[in-house]
């Protein structure tokens, strides 16, 4: 199946040290119309260049730990570094202001990526991994040209003891169909409302889209996962979050769910001037934000309070048993939601590992 | 480099209306011409002779302007007709950065005079340390664009009303936004930080609630607090922002009055003050005690402790807990009714 959203690459620039690598195979056979260039170093560059890919070298660590902070809740997400940037522009995307470099870049280097994939699970048999390609960039949104996920999918299938999470906004699922996933992969969609998808993530895949693919790899036996992040107030967020969420009750079965997140929109101080400066008709800055204890600007918590309650009375009713989680959220917060803190259960890496053991019965006991 | 010759010039000979090198200050002199009058010129004017009897002032306006009135000769430095008229500018822009501390107007000025003199890089580098500004890429254009305000704009700036990150804030706003502010500002003159968070929070409620800047300062409430002849500007400044915020965090803001007032229901003992959380931010609270003695301290912990277990001070918990989940769909503007 042709993707739903365009190749976004219309150039690619290889370093020559990863110019046999299979991931620029791929490229070069799945992007014939496109011009390849081959230099020894990559530049890091300050301007966007539409359509530029970088396939770089890659010299640091593929495996991390996601930096979280110790006033705010965080889920012991592992990060398995792919590559960076993003090319759908959603208005409040914190990759504005992350990284210096402003063009897509992926790693070539997918042996060392895959040795590491195979070594730090192994190194502690008796945890669970919950890793994911998409802190720093779409999992999905080169895929179908890079053809890293009919690598890195099979590859966690042999892995007993990690689950791999591919987190998109895009449709490109079709290179999924046919991949030994051993029961080992998620894929997991960003959502939102309709109002916030069309107004702020443009160039992402619509709602239906979107659910569409999630129908699509729950028939192919691959689990699912949502994140309602980052939840925007607006004017009718109410109705609009309720019919996503009714959209989503209809396009999928609760038992491929393992878990859904929310997080309401919070952003670095300095985010504040890019959102305003590219994106000026945005008005998603403009919310009721305070400085949180994290130096991050957040709802204020009354606001969190009513988005997270509304949400997760709907989704309780969908599925009383379901994971449902809060992203980067204080225990306050927690408790006048969910009557509980994370640290009641075990901490919320905890209470992510039993949703896997649970749904996708992997992990073994606790 | 051509050098000037030092000789007598008629006043009479002089092209009063070229200002090809003029660096307008928009601020009155008054130290100058005081100086002129107790010792007179000291400092010759640079003048180009540009035609055999007209000369252009390149250095010395308003000594000459001061003169004018005085004398029907200047001792002067003339440079020939075949001076290069870029050299001379950049000589003049040179005199004028390092003579004395130049107000921002006139920074504006030099920068976007020499920013057809020079690279980007030189301003960067150079011009822009040497003028003590904001050096990055962005704000060149933007001190570029200051130079061209109208000449009640560049006064404001003169006469320091309006601090340089306020009007690197103001540059890319239309002239009637922009105007409107500087009135405010100009009623107000409020430190520099004030300045900045009231035109953060007034442009956020613009673009929130689809409105001008210049509606939001024309409105009834705004213009009320202006007009009020019973405050101070210090208490014009609080007023202001007191109704920004209100605007700008309605229910915040709404909030924070309900649990002040629940606070001070509280007959909290002197030495002792009671801080929430910041902005409803996590659940500490904190209890601060002032003493002098150990004595005093066992008093007020006394105090401390008998104050938790009344209703007031429980009501004000009560009223901390009391987060309403049932808010309407969505903030609804709340920036003045005369505005919108």
């Amino acid at each position: 199946m042709i993707p739903r959203v365009q190749n976004p690459i219309r150039n690619v620039v290889v370093e020559r040290a990863v110019s046999r690598s299979p991931v620029v195979a791929a490229l070069r056979e799945g992007l014939p119309g496109v011009s390849f260039a081959f230099v020894d170093t990559v530049p890091e560059r300050s301007r966007k260049i539409p359509g530029l890919l970088e396939v770089v070298h890659f010299k640091g660590r593929f495996w991390r730990s996601c930096p979280g902070t110790k006033i705010y809740e965080c889920c012991g997400y592992q990060i398995v570094h792919i590559g960076t940037q993003c090319s759908l522009e959603c208005t409040y995307c914190i990759l504005q202001s992350y990284f210096e470099n402003p063009n897509l870049r992926i790693f070539g280097n997918i042996e060392d990526l895959e040795a590491e994939v195979r070594q730090v699970p192994a190194s502690a048999p008796h945890r669970l991994f919950r890793a994911g390609t998409g802190e720093f960039t779409d999992s999905l949104l080169l895929d179908p040209w890079t053809g890293l996920s009919r690598r890195l999918v099979p590859l966690f299938a042999r892995i007993p003891n990690a689950v791999l999470e591919l987190k998109t906004k895009t449709d490109h699922v079709a290179q999924l169909a046919k991949l030994d996933h051993g029961g080992h992969s998620i894929v997991s969609w960003s959502l939102n409302a309709d109002d916030v998808i069309r107004r702020e993530e443009p160039r992402s895949a619509p709602l239906d889209a979107r659910l569409n693919a999630a129908r699509r790899c729950a028939d192919w036996g691959y689990f699912l996962a949502f994140h309602f992040d980052p939840m925007i107030e607006y004017p009718g967020w109410r109705e609009g979050y309720r019919r996503t969420l009714h959209a989503l009750f209809d396009a999928v079965d609760p038992s491929h769910v393992v878990w859904i997140s929310l997080g309401a929109f919070r952003f670095m101080p300095e985010l504040k001037g890019i959102i305003q400066r590219r994106h000026p008709t945005s008005r998603i800055v403009t919310g009721e934000f305070i400085r949180g204890l994290d130096g991050k600007m957040r709802y204020f918590r009354d606001i969190r309070l009513a988005l997270y309650t509304e949400m997760v009375k709907e989704i309780r009713a969908w599925d009383s048993t379901l994971c449902v989680y809060l992203c980067m959220e204080g225990p306050w917060i927690w408790k006048r939601v969910f009557g509980f803190e994370p640290s009641e259960k075990g901490g919320l890496p905890a209470m992510l590992d039993k949703a896997v053991r649970d749904r996708m019965g992997i992990g073994g006991s606790p | 480099m051509v050098h000037p010759q030092r000789q007598s010039v008629p006043l009479a000979s002089i092209d009063w209306d070229d200002e090809g090198f003029a660096i307008a200050g928009h601020a009155p002199d008054e130290p100058l011409f005081q100086s002129l009058e107790a010792v007179g010129i000291l400092h010759p004017p640079l003048l180009w002779q540009k035609q055999p009897d007209r000369f252009a002032i390149v250095d010395g306006f308003k000594r000459l302007s001061w003169l004018r009135s005085r004398s029907s000769l200047v001792d002067a430095l003339v440079f020939p007709k075949d001076t290069d008229e870029a050299r001379l500018l950049a000589m003049r822009l040179e005199i004028k950065m390092l003579s004395r501390r130049l107000n921002l107007a006139e920074k504006a000025q030099i920068l976007a005079r020499y920013g057809a003199l020079t690279s980007k890089e030189d301003l960067r580098r150079r011009i822009c340390p040497a003028l003590g500004i904001a050096s990055q890429t962005e704000s060149l254009s933007l001190w570029q664009s200051i130079a061209a305000w109208p000449a009640r704009h560049l006064s404001a700036l003169a006469r320091d009303l309006i601090a340089e990150k306020t009007a690197l804030s103001l540059a890319p706003l239309p002239e009637k936004d922009r105007e409107s502010f500087l009135e405010l500002l100009s009623a107000l003159r409020c430190s520099a930080s004030l300045q900045m968070e009231i035109l953060e929070r007034c442009l956020d409620i613009a673009r929130r609630d689809g409105i001008t800047l210049h509606a939001l300062v024309a409105s009834p409430e705004v213009q009320a607090i202006l007009e009020d002849e019973n405050r101070n500007r210090r208490e014009k400044t609080a007023a202001v922002r007191e109704l920004v915020h209100r605007w700008r965090f309605p229910r915040l803001h709404e909030r924070m009055e309900r649990l002040e007032r629940a606070m001070a229901e509280v007959n909290m003992p002197s030495a002792l003050s009671l801080v929430p959380p910041p902005h409803w931010e996590g659940d500490v609270w904190e209890l601060r005690v002032r003493f002098r003695t150990p004595s005093d301290l066992a008093v007020s912990l006394t105090e401390a402790k008998h104050l938790c277990t009344t209703a007031p001070f429980q009501g004000v918990f009560e009223e901390f807990e009391n987060a309403s989940t049932a808010y309407p769909s969505g903030p609804t503007p709340v920036s003045p009714q005369g505005a919108l």
